[in-house]
């Protein structure tokens, strides 16, 4: 892996989007951080069996995106990637979508931007609501603890989201942000979206969250793509945020990852990830549970194949008393794939009567897939419930076999059998959409169409 | 008009893990046709069964099985399926996270094959659920789990009457259910017995033969088929044991 970003590389950056001083000194800073940092490896803890030898920095292209148009409708030229995801949607409450293919759309309902909320690309933040948003960008303990990519991220972000909900507004219908990066020049080209997200007070709201690409390579060139992503997210008192990601790549692309959230007093966070594809996907999903009362439902769902690999790292940070976390992780793998889930259940001191549950299953298709499970917990209080427990094991054959015996082609029942092992988790999940659009991600991945079962599609009441 | 065989097997030997457990079973059964299988516990009825819906688990070491005159022991298990056979599990496996109604709308369309319409799909399966007194809740549930005895056997049943099958093995379908329940389900056994049907009744009980009259009833024993006989059979088995109607075999080791 090469490690040089030039500072001119920041600069020009920086200058081509108009950006202020401020931000331009924050970018600079988190390069000479990340310039300081040594290469991750698969020694390192956080980085086990995970594989980015083939990400070349240096000669990668920083790619700019276009500034999204404003439309009242969503336009028909979207990826179909992005299609096939909005379909699981009657209505949105904001669509943003950034391609390098198709450029920026976004639709906004004007009734929200009217109570104050805000629903824009991160540089369009930057430029009309730097009092909300600079915050965010320029942490105030620093960046010194931040981790090599997402210093990369912070040095180099050209995309991103904001989205702010002001105090007592609530919002049923999600925004939706989607991101495609289908270049398939042989140069690699990396996006580095930068996602804030801020909840105030007694207010709610849903985000929907696909970058992507699903590019067919067809003349032998596979450039190894990047998208390497920070988001963060902060969810004020007694506030509810659902965050849904889904993560669907070809095979070429790194995506690595880091999402951040902080949960005050009384407040929840409900966040589900679908990884569906990818070379490598590494993706740190920490929360940080600030004040008594503050509760967290991660929910995670893979589904490897090929030569596949994923990293996904959970940390449940306790740090006042009277939290609640619970993940609930699942990882389905066929073929060569592998998966490594490390799941970090870090209570402090002062926070006594926390409440943590973490779970993870993984169900292995194909004797050359591989899975591991690292459970890791850092208790330091002393009034502790957790619990936490790992399975790995192959798909019970008596389950084939009964639905064989209905009709079902050996795949069809696997199929049927993958799709009820993440539908009990996708199922806690309250975001529904996410049911039938997981069925379809299935689907597609096993068999490269669309369900014929319409699984989720209940028709009994 | 000569009869027409829908099964056939001959002189089969079925091995599991390597220890042989059918040790030549000879059987026909003819379209039209009811035949009643019974046997001490262990005698090889379940792996009969197993084996003729082609479960990896059991090899056939020996002998032959037609399905309508086709060599059944080529076709895999699914193949069977479309084919028309089906089998009600003794021990009905549980798919968590797959709901009932999802379920049963794969698998029936995935055997009449091309659109199933919603509308008259479910028609007829509230229809079947009301004959069968399976409650509406049922469909939003996960496939067998945590159901009772007797509601796992009730869904074989469901299906079974959904699917349609020509050749219908139900191994001990009868046992678990209450009173009522084993009328119910009688009734849709009964429902399937047309002229170019056959159904292979795996049962312990006179009970269920009172409802669902058997043109044949076979006595398993050690692996084989000792005894054949009509309905009588049955009767005389439930009123003097395995020891005195088969007293070659009496207390023979498995
Ligand atoms: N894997 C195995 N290894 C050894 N023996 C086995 C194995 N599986 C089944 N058997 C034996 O095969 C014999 C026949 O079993 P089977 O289930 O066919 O009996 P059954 O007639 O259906 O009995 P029941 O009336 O109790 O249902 C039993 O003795 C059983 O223990
Ligand atoms: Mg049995």
């Amino acid at each position: 892996m090469g490690e040089t970003i030039a500072r001119e590389t920041v600069e020009e950056l920086a200058s081509r989007l108009g950006e202020p001083a401020w931000l331009v000194d924050c970018r600079l800073a988190a390069r000479e951080l990340y310039l300081q940092k040594p290469n991750p490896t698969e020694r390192d803890e956080d980085w086990r069996q995970t594989d980015i030898g083939a990400l070349d920095l240096t000669g990668m292209r920083i790619l700019s995106l276009s500034s999204p148009v404003v439309t009242t409708e969503a336009p028909a030229n979207l990826p179909v990637r992005i299609q096939t995801g909005l379909k699981h949607f009657n209505k949105l409450s904001g669509l943003l979508v950034q391609s390098t293919a198709s450029g920026g759309h976004l639709v906004f309902d004007e009734d929200l931007a009217k109570k104050g909320v805000i629903f824009c690309d991160i540089f369009t933040a930057v430029k009309n609501h730097a009092d909300k948003v600079r915050p965010a960008l320029t942490p105030a303990d620093g960046l010194a603890e931040e981790g090599k990519f997402t210093l990369l991220t912070r040095a180099l972000f050209n995309c991103g989201l904001f989205l702010y909900i002001p105090k007592g507004v609530h919002i049923e219908l999600p925004f939706f942000y989607g991101i495609e990066l289908d270049s398939t020049e042989a140069v690699p080209a990396a996006l580095l979206p930068y996602l804030v997200v801020v909840a105030e007070e007694n207010s709610s709201a849903s985000l929907v969250y696909t970058p992507g690409a699903k590019i067919s390579i067809t003349d032998g060139i596979r450039p190894s793509n990047l998208i390497a992503q920070y988001a963060d997210l902060h969810i004020g008192a007694n506030s509810k945020l659902r965050f849904l990601e889904v993560h669907d790549y070809s095979d070429n692309m790194f995506m690595i990852g880091t999402s951040n959230c902080h949960v005050s007093r009384d407040a929840r966070y409900e966040t589900l990830a679908l990884a569906m594809g990818g070379r490598q996907v590494k993706s740190d999903l920490s929360t940080q549970l600030d004040a008594p009362g503050a509760t967290s439902d991660v929910y995670g769902v893979v589904l490897g194949a090929g030569h596949e690999k994923y990293s996904f790292n959970t940390i449940q940070g306790h740090a006042a008393p009277d939290t609640t976390s619970n993940i609930t992780f699942r990882v389905a793998l066929t073929d060569h794939s592998s998966s490594v889930y490390q799941g970090i259940v870090r209570v402090d001191k002062i926070a006594q009567r926390t409440n943590a549950y973490q779970s993870n299953k993984n169900l292995l298709l194909d004797g050359n897939a591989r899975a591991d499970s690292i459970p890791k917990l850092e208790i330091l209080a002393d009034d502790v419930k957790c619990s936490h427990g790992a399975t790995v094991g192959p798909v019970d054959r008596e389950q084939i076999f009964y639905l064989r015996s209905r009709g079902l082609t050996e795949q069809q029942a696997e199929e049927l059998v993958v799709l009820g092992f993440f539908r009990q988790v996708v199922e806690q999940f309250s975001l529904e959409a996410a049911q039938s659009w997981l069925s379809d991600l299935v689907a597609a991945k096993i068999h490269g169409e669309v369900s014929q079962a319409d699984f989720f599609e209940d028709f009994d009441q | 008009m000569a009869t027409k065989a829908i099964l056939e097997i001959r002189n089969l030997h079925v091995a599991v893990d390597g220890k042989e457990i059918l040790k030549g079973v000879d059987l026909t059964v003819n379209a039209g046709e009811v035949h009643a299988l019974m046997g001490r516990n262990g005698s090889g009825k379940s792996t009969l069964s197993y084996t003729l819906m082609g479960h990896p688990r059991y090899e056939v070491t020996e002998g032959e099985v037609f399905y309508h005159g086709q060599n059944l022991l080529e076709l895999t298990t699914d193949e069977r399926s479309r084919a028309g056979m089906y089998l009600a599990f003794q021990y009905p496996v549980a798919i968590p996270g797959v709901s009932v109604s999802n379920f049963l709308r794969t698998t029936v369309k995935g055997r009449r094959g091309g659109d199933l319409p919603v509308k008259e799909f479910r028609k007829e399966l509230k229809q079947l659920m009301a004959n069968l007194s399976i409650k509406d809740e049922f469909l939003s549930r996960y496939v067998n789990d945590g159901f009772s005895g007797g509601e796992k056997k009730k869904l074989e049943i469901l299906q079974m009457a959904l699917l349609k099958p020509e050749l219908a093995l139900l191994d001990e379908t009868d046992s678990g259910l209450d009173i009522d329940a084993l009328r119910t389900v009688a009734e849709g056994i009964n429902t399937l017995k047309t002229a170019d049907r056959a159904i292979l009744l795996i049962t312990h009980y006179q009970r269920m033969l009172d409802y669902v009259t058997p043109n044949f009833v076979h006595v398993m024993q050690g692996g084989r088929i000792v005894k054949s006989g009509d309905s009588d059979l049955a009767r005389e088995l439930e009123a003097h044991g395995y020891d005195q109607i088969a007293p070659e075999l009496a207390g023979s080791a498995l």
